[in-house]
């Protein structure tokens, strides 16, 4: 593990607007390394960690409004990019085929995408 | 002769394909010429792409010299076709300004200009959106209403945008000509009498007429799989790589790429055709039994091994037909992290009718009142009339007054009832409304044949037929209205046209011209 900066540990910016991520966890890091700031706007780099340097999933206790997610690593705690990581979100969508009265013969919804037929 | 002329149309169709590919604008790495896949190297790239990394795909994009400005030319036909998709396209004014503005601030950045893309937002649930080759970017309403930021939209919009730069469609005019083609070769024979009538001679082949129609339908069954209106896996690569960079350079999130692609692996996996899921090994055996259930002999199976080649490359193009959003995902986060790795994203854009800005009410009404529409119909599948007579109340007040969707929920909550005169009221409103769509002709013309009203018929078809790009879902009502007005001398060539490019509908077409 490489902590390039010691100093940081209780002062961490909390972003403005930081959001409460509940659940949401770290589940794969395709980055070549995990790159850790002590602030949302990446201004101060605070670690730099290996595969072998954390256990995955890693609980995510923040998300930025510029979806960096804060991370408390072995005791650190900074913030990740969000584009870096990959997690459990499981979106829900609303989105759906259009509805329409049973027994239409002609015209059956189909969504540009694909799926509704 | 009728299967050399099958092979040969393939094979030309191929061609073409082939040669429209050359035309299109190469992505120029730096030195040599390259295209896409020989601008990175190293990891997960080395299968996708070449070796000779030079930085992002939109700093290195070299103009083609292809002129775009008058690309619109053809923009009624695509927005006549997407108002022939169900229920045409969402008039409220707002939401489409607001869509209009994020395609606009991407459009500074696009490395090809001018481009005269314009988006709109189709009156559909489901999650998607597509690009036509005129400029035009077409957004679902279901797919605008799941997003969580603008940058998501950004990331829809350049995609799209990226399709349109890059010329990706020349497979659509492709696959409308192999299935034109394959089709209307194998299927003629089936009009052989309507034929022989117009053009007053004998076909030839005649004699082998039956074997052409069963291997003609199976192609068919064949060239339907291939000629699935999705782009090519690499052509969503290119869309997804450039947009992505159109994006990040108009200053938004890059991380909102991949949320919306997590969005659309959810929506694949509820609601993927299956044929975009299936294993190699599922969609040979589903080919194997699509040739059985055509009642084929030995004799016929050892004929078709002819067509080997042809086989081959149709289970290459299903490999390669569907990329599945969870493939997508990893294709541009490794992207991202190779070109973008320490780029620090701005905070993300909040969508304009979640900023409680007064001027998004008529947006966040319509969304409302789509929603009470689709409770609509649900509650009058469910045979709940009172439910359903609340719900498309609801749905048809304000802002959504003449849509379609909701003002044909009306209409069937009041068929249902009994009160037809008030059921014509909500066509007779729908019909005041801006935008026309298939559902609500479909409705008219019913109403108009069922009353034998064929004056009115004939007005109707001809608006319709305007207005949705001669869509041909109304083939059979055309038919139908022109016997019924002495116009019976046109319906043979409509038949004609029907079995030639839409077997499917050749039934419906059929029995409008009295036959069956």
């Amino acid at each position: 593990m490489r902590f390039r900066h010691i100093v940081f540990c209780v002062c961490l910016a909390f972003g403005s607007g930081a959001a409460l991520a509940q659940d949401l966890k770290i589940t794969a890091v395709p980055a070549p390394v995990l790159m850790i700031f002590a602030d949302t706007d990446a201004n101060t780099q605070i670690g730099e960690l290996s595969a072998g340097d954390y256990t995955l999933p890693l609980a995510v206790d923040a998300v930025s409004p510029n979806l960096m997610l804060k991370v408390n690593v072995n005791g650190t705690e900074g913030w990740v990019f969000g584009h870096h990581v990959k997690t459990n979100k499981k979106p829900k969508l609303s989105a759906g085929c259009n509805q329409q009265v049973a027994q239409e013969d002609v015209g059956a919804t189909r969504g540009l995408g694909a799926g509704c037929n | 002769m009728c299967l050399a002329f099958l092979l040969a149309s393939i094979m030309a169709a191929a061609g073409a394909q082939a040669e429209r590919r050359d035309e299109r604008p190469v992505i120029r790495g730096t030195g040599e010429a390259a295209d896409l896949r020989e601008l990175f190297e190293g990891g997960v790239f080395e299968d996708l792409f070449g070796s000779a990394q030079s930085g992002p795909v939109l700093a290195n994009y070299e103009p083609s010299g292809f002129d775009y400005s008058r690309i619109d030319a053809e923009r009624g036909r695509s927005i006549g076709i997407f108002r022939s998709t169900a229920f045409g396209l969402v008039s409220e004014p707002a939401i489409n300004a607001y869509v209009n503005r994020v395609l606009q601030r991407i459009l500074e950045y696009s490395p090809e200009r001018p481009i005269p893309a314009r988006a709109y937002v189709v009156a559909d649930g489901s999650f998607g959106a597509a690009a036509a080759p005129d400029g035009a970017i077409f957004v679902n309403l279901g797919l605008i209403r799941d997003m969580e930021s603008e940058d998501e939209l950004a990331f829809i919009l350049a995609h799209e945008l990226a399709h349109i730069i890059r010329r990706h469609h020349g497979s659509d005019w492709y696959v409308s000509a192999q299935r034109r083609a394959l089709v209307g070769a194998a299927l003629a024979g089936d009009m052989a009498v309507e034929l022989g009538q117009m053009v007053n001679q004998s076909l030839p082949g005649m004699e082998n007429l039956q074997t052409a129609i069963l291997i003609g339908r199976i192609l068919y069954e064949v060239s339907d799989v291939l000629v699935a209106p999705l782009f090519t896996r690499e052509e969503e690569e290119e869309a997804d790589i450039l947009g992505l960079d159109l994006m990040i350079a108009a200053g938004y999130n890059m991380a909102a790429a991949t949320t919306l692609l997590e969005k659309m692996a959810v929506w694949e996996d509820q609601h993927a055709p299956p044929q975009a899921i299936k294993t190699e090994a599922e969609r040979e055996r589903e080919m194997s039994e699509a040739f059985l259930s055509q009642g084929l002999t030995g004799a016929m199976v050892v004929a078709l091994s002819a067509f080997g080649d042809l086989f081959k490359a149709a289970k290459k193009e299903l490999k390669k037909e569907h990329y599945p959003a969870a493939e997508r995902i990893a294709t541009v986060q490794n992207y991202m992290l190779r070109f973008y790795l320490k780029d620090v994203p701005p905070p993300t854009t909040d969508l304009w009718w979640a900023k409680a800005d007064p001027a998004a009410k008529g947006t966040l009404e319509l969304f409302d009142n789509y929603d009470a529409a689709k409770a609509a119909y649900a509650a009058l599948n469910d045979g709940d009339l009172k439910l359903a007579e609340t719900k498309a109340r609801i749905a048809v007040s304000g802002t959504t007054k003449h849509d379609a969707y909701p003002r044909l929920a009306f209409y069937s909550v009041r068929k249902r009832q009994g009160r037809k005169p008030l059921a014509m009221k909500n066509l007779e409103l729908a019909q005041r409304g801006s935008e026309p769509s298939l559902m609500l002709y479909k409705a008219l013309l019913d109403e108009a044949t069922a009353a034998k009203d064929w004056a009115g018929a004939v007005l109707l078809i001809e608006e319709a037929r305007l207005n949705l790009a001669d869509s041909p879902f109304l083939l059979p009502y055309q038919i139908q209205i022109y016997r019924q007005t002495g116009r019976q001398k046109e319906t043979p060539s409509l038949l004609l046209k029907c079995t030639m490019e839409y077997p499917e509908l050749v039934d419906r077409c059929k029995a409008a011209a009295g036959q069956r």
